[in-house]
């Protein structure tokens, strides 16, 4: 289980991921070997599973984001796997969720400008097998896009 | 900014572990430890690597219900 000392340096981790050991090591109020040690023992546990590179797709040219919230039509058992399957495999679609309640798929799709997501929900999206009622919610902001824990 | 297939091969692979080198990312894409170096620079300077971010086992941490509230 994790202690105090766990708790602070995966706080001051996550809050930093490129920080260097020393400077971490000194925001957690450890030693730069003890932080090693931990660091290597949450990696083990996998209570870290890894730290991964962010991209910007704004400034890739992709300025249109749209949430579409997805109905299946689940008189069909594999209505689930078979959507998520489909969309898992349009590199435009960067976050798929599912949920328990009125909807059951949530996808994050990004696109250059309307007329390309428009294209991409023609030919891409509402080609996806299962779909029953779909709802697209247009990003304005991201007020707030928070991944940290709060541990 | 336009971006050529490696550059799009070491976003790939530095989304899926920032902690990779120069040198590993290099021998992957076929680059010198130089040459990846720099354009690995040239993609955090243009934004385009916003940062990093600490994978964590939310379950596992007590963490086991996101709910998403539309308001």
């Amino acid at each position: 289980m994790l202690d105090d000392v766990d708790r602070r340096i995966l706080r001051q981790w996550q809050a930093d991921p490129t920080l260097a050991p020393a400077d971490l090591a000194e925001r957690a109020r450890v030693s730069v070997g003890q932080l090693a040690r931990r660091q290597a023992k949450l990696r083990e546990a996998g209570v870290v599973k890894g730290v991964v590179g962010i991209i910007d797709w704004s400034t890739l040219g992709y300025a249109v984001e749209v949430s579409l919230r997805v109905t299946l039509d689940k008189t069909q058992g594999s209505a689930f796997d078979e959507f998520i399957a489909g969309a898992r495999k349009v590199p435009e679609v960067i976050e798929i969720q599912t949920f328990l309640g009125r909807v059951d798929v949530r996808l994050s799709v990004i696109a250059r400008d309307m007329g390309h997501y428009q294209h991409l929900y023609r030919s891409r999206i509402l080609t996806l097998p299962h779909i029953a009622d779909i709802e697209a919610l247009m990003h304005v902001a991201r007020i707030k896009s928070d991944l940290a824990l709060p541990l | 900014m336009t971006l050529d297939d490696t550059d799009f091969a070491i976003l790939r692979m530095l989304a899926q572990d920032a902690g990779q080198g120069a040198g590993a990312i290099g021998r992957a894409c076929g680059l010198s430890q130089p040459a990846a170096w720099r354009r690995i620079k040239r993609l955090r300077e243009a934004g385009v690597l916003g940062g990093q971010r600490l994978v964590l086992d939310a379950a596992g941490l007590g963490f086991g219900v996101t709910v998403f509230l539309g308001v």
